[in-house]
């Protein structure tokens, strides 16, 4: 386990080859994705971003 | 800010950024290297929002964090680390920074995203906010199937203040943080119920059935029963808590009557028919106080706060003006 203080920079850039790889990062994981959103923030826009009316 | 509704603030406000470099990648690259520019962002962006709502100490207790696994360790180190299961997921509050696995391991080694818990969904789910997803800033329904778990920062205490919240910005369904907290914390004062979620500082469909039931027992003061809270909800709300309401304060309830000619004070404690006039009068502003016609240390205590609130010299004495103020004076 690497020490958590030690200096990031060139160390932590080494790793982040490892950072949002797996399809599941981008995509939704769950079926009613959709769904719940929809009912919790409204329609998204045209960008498929739920927003709601307070973001 | 320093505290779980910035972080979602700051985070919500990000929604629909998206590509390469944009406002998080540069911003990190600043500090740790060119290098950061272009590289996958979700801890990037849990790092902005952290450092732009106040909450680094909290949320990023080793430091920045890009590298995720390095992020849960920090966590874990301070043990603030709560693994991926379902009944830990259903135990997530909003502002958790959330690690997905993806293989149902619950191992930190196999992490490689991040977001935030903008709501607890129950069932093992929450709904997130996340950086990368996608290539951009979006909200997710995640489960316990494909999260490592989360980290706890030890986000400011929230602690209310005995008030109703400010009807303004109007609260609705979907609003989260701590003025939604204020005012599930003075529902319940009023007599409101929250069985399941209590002062979770998300108002959901709970919540406003509560402020629905809130407004139906009070057609003389709030228009119609909507859900939403807004400013004469709040009137009413502050005024059923014992409060006036800002704006409008409650007239005198009657002229006093004419001071008895005696300073009311103590030690010693003094006895008489005046005394208990005077207690009557202050329990009925509100005041915790035994009317025994005894004006002892209970007594000079209330005198005094009334005093100091009133704005009158504060002497514990229950002299001519302290006397009429008691009558007179808005109950606020």
């Amino acid at each position: 386990m690497p020490d958590v203080r030690e200096p990031e920079g060139p160390a932590e850039a080494a790793r982040m080859s490892e950072v949002d790889v797996h399809p599941g990062v981008h995509r939704a994981t769950e079926p009613d994705e959709e769904q719940v959103l929809r009912e919790l923030y409204g329609e998204p826009d045209e960008d498929g971003i739920f927003r709601g009316k307070g973001a | 800010m320093g505290d779980a509704s910035g972080m979602l603030a700051a985070a919500r406000a990000a929604l629909g950024m998206s590509g390469v470099p944009n406002a998080i990648t540069l911003d990190y690259a600043g500090r740790h290297g060119e290098e950061f520019r272009k590289a996958a962002w979700c801890d990037m962006a849990v790092t902005y929002w952290a450092r732009k709502s106040g909450n680094e100490a909290a949320v990023l207790p080793g430091g920045d964090r890009a590298y995720t696994v390095w992020h849960a360790q920090d966590f874990q180190k301070i043990g603030r680390w709560y693994p991926g299961t379902v009944a830990n997921v259903n135990r997530a509050e909003p502002g958790d920074i959330v690690f997905f696995d993806w293989g149902r391991s619950d191992s930190i080694g196999a992490i490689d995203h991040v977001g935030v818990v903008e709501k607890v969904l129950g069932g093992g789910r929450v709904q997130t906010i996340e950086g990368n997803t996608g290539n951009a800033v979006k909200r997710r329904v995640r489960s316990a199937d494909v999260i490592a778990g989360y980290g706890r920062p030890a986000y400011k205490p929230y602690k209310w203040n005995g008030k109703a919240p400010s009807g303004e910005p109007e609260l609705k369904r979907g609003d989260t943080g701590d003025r939604v907290r204020d005012l599930q914390s003075a529902l319940l004062k009023a007599g409101e119920r929250l069985p399941e979620y209590g002062v979770d500082g998300d108002f959901g469909a709970e919540t406003e059935a509560a402020v629905r039931s809130f407004q139906s027992k009070h057609p003389d003061e709030v228009d119609r029963v909507t859900g939403r809270y807004g400013p004469q909800t709040a009137a009413a709300l502050a005024r059923a808590l014992g409060h006036a309401a800002p704006d409008k304060p409650k007239p005198p309830a009657a002229k006093a009557p004419p001071w008895p000619g005696r300073y009311l004070k103590q030690p010693p404690i003094m006895r008489g028919d005046d005394v208990r006039r005077w207690q009557a009068q202050m329990r009925k502003r509100g005041w915790r106080l035994t009317v025994d016609g005894a004006y002892g240390p209970r007594s000079e205590q209330v005198c005094r706060a009334f005093q100091e609130e009133k704005g009158l010299a504060v002497d514990g004495v229950v002299g001519p003006v302290t006397w009429r103020q008691a009558w007179e004076a808005p109950i606020t």
